[in-house]
């Protein structure tokens, strides 16, 4: 009887848990500049779902750190974005949420290589760019297997 | 200039700000979506707009046999 009381309550815990993950973001949760930054959202906040509660709080949050001239760039990044087509949006996502799951000093190199190819004259930019389109999906899996499959250091959690 | 009508410019420079300020601080909801896309910054998705970068890493050691090095150049 003391096992199936006990076994009720984790599972109740357990899903007292779960829900809370799906709960998202509540309103009051918000600090002073996001509820600011939000106003337009303050009635209909909780009918929201929980995933764009995130972005949107992320964003207001982000949004209220940044400097004029920070949110004129973004404001530029945003524009170039919006202008991509869907497919290329989605393949922009798909490299990101590799890139999440990488380690800190995976991250760091591809940065680095991001970098060093923005140092690159426009040339030889064109050049590795014109290469790449030019290798079949096959070339293209291997480069990106080969560029992971470095020893992994300090897995982020 | 009367007391009244500085009062009037006051009040209209008053709103002006108001306006301005009111513009400056809701930005798009679109955009605020996508700046909360990004863990750290938006900035980090132009990685993966240049596929060169984004797929292809700097090695030390040679590309393994058949394969072809995506740093290998034309140059001689």
């Amino acid at each position: 009887m003391k096992a199936k009381i006990l076994l009720t309550l984790a599972l109740l815990m357990f899903a007292a848990l779960a829900a809370a993950d799906d709960a998202g973001v509540t309103w009051a949760d918000l600090d002073e500049e996001q509820q600011q930054v939000l106003s337009s959202f303050a009635e209909n906040w909780d009918s929201l779902d929980a995933e764009r509660q995130a972005r949107l709080s992320n964003g207001a949050d982000r949004w209220a750190r940044m400097t004029p001239e920070q949110r004129d760039a973004a404001q530029n990044r945003f524009q170039q974005w919006r202008d991509l087509p869907p497919d290329r949006k989605d393949q922009i996502r798909d490299g990101y949420r590799q890139f999440r799951d990488m380690s800190p000093d995976e991250q760091r190199r591809v940065k680095d290589n991001y970098r060093r190819f923005q140092r690159m004259p426009p040339e030889r930019r064109q050049q590795l760019r014109d290469r790449m389109r030019d290798m079949t999906p096959e070339q293209r899996k291997r480069l990106r297997e080969r560029a992971t499959d470095r020893p992994r250091t300090q897995k982020r959690d | 200039m009367s007391a009244s009508k500085t009062a009037l410019v006051g009040a209209f420079l008053l709103g002006c700000g108001v306006v301005f300020a009111a513009d400056e601080e809701v930005p798009d909801p679109e955009f605020l979506e996508y700046l909360g896309l990004w863990e750290e910054s938006d900035e980090d998705w132009l990685i993966f707009d240049e596929p060169v970068t984004a797929e292809t890493d700097e090695r030390s050691d040679p590309a393994p046999e058949g394969e072809e090095s995506p740093e290998k150049t034309d140059e001689s």
